[in-house]
């Protein structure tokens, strides 16, 4: 599984992969981006299988990254999960409303990352 | 209870619960004081700018060898405080302790935004604030050893 992990955090980026493989995807292949606009040009519509995009970063914020990545055509839908600090209900929204289909609020743990990317892997897009 | 008592609650409330979740560790804070941090030098600041319905700075405030000791604890690695790898853990705890503490107090109506973490890192240094701010520096005692979290707010008119 290609998951391609938006973070301004370098240590967000390793824990976030960490997470994803002791949850259970060993499978795990990440490809990393520092900012929106980084996710942007590493994005592969024909290889992605997960986008993880956190919201508050320079150059491109998450929110924009998400609504560009909806724009471009993809053979598959590509979940996209926000993990961000932002977690007031207008922000959800926001983030639900520009494509987003889910959302973990940092702190988080191994459950949280297994029970929301579980779910989101199980639905049929 | 003024915005800035509030603020500081839902910040101590954040940081034990990012403590609870992130390392799976119990946290105690101390009473708030109105000292200006950092109290020991060297020391590894992190600082991000509130504006809306508080306004001001949260700051992060932690020897480098705490800070080596979170970081072991938080990612399974010692890091070197003055790696850039270390400077942007310290900077994203406070990112999430703040995420968490504005989602605590959006749910009583009291919204701000905020900027992304600036670090400090070095000895012998001190962060001058406007003079009419309300200060609140909230010190910590966890088994990593001890830090503190300040919020410097602008005086409700």
């Amino acid at each position: 599984m290609n998951v391609l992990i938006v973070d301004d955090s370098a240590v967000i980026r390793k824990i976030l992969i960490r997470h994803l493989q002791q949850a259970g995807f060993d499978d795990v292949s990440p490809i990393e981006a520092v900012d929106g606009a980084d996710g942007l040009s590493k994005f592969d519509p024909d290889k992605i299988d997960l986008i993880l995009a956190d919201w508050n970063m320079p150059n491109m914020n998450g929110l924009e990254f998400v609504k560009k990545v909806r724009q471009i055509p993809t053979p598959n839908y590509i979940p996209i999960v926000m993990v961000t600090s932002e977690g007031t209900v207008d922000r959800v929204e926001e983030a639900f409303e520009a494509g987003v289909d889910s959302y973990i609020a940092k702190p988080f743990t191994v459950d949280h990352v297994r029970t929301k990317i579980s779910a989101l892997l199980d639905d049929d897009f | 209870m003024g915005i800035d008592t509030k603020a500081a609650d839902a910040i101590t409330q954040a940081t034990i619960s990012f403590f609870k979740t992130m390392l799976t560790m119990d946290v105690t804070p101390g009473k708030a004081t109105e000292t200006i941090g950092p109290a020991s030098q060297p020391s590894i600041s992190a600082t991000i700018g509130i504006s809306g319905d508080l306004s001001g700075t949260m700051s992060l405030h932690v020897h480098p060898d705490v800070a080596g000791n979170i970081m072991e604890s938080w990612i399974g690695e010692r890091l070197a405080p003055e790696t850039a790898e270390c400077r942007d853990g310290i900077g994203e705890i406070v990112n999430i302790v703040l995420g968490d503490a504005k989602t605590t107090m959006s749910s009583g109506n009291i919204n701000f935004t905020f900027s992304i973490p600036h670090v400090i890192f070095g000895s012998e240094y001190q962060i001058n604030y406007p003079a009419d701010v309300s200060i609140q520096n909230i010190g910590f005692d966890s088994p990593l050893g001890t830090f503190e979290v300040e919020l410097v707010a602008a005086k409700e008119s």
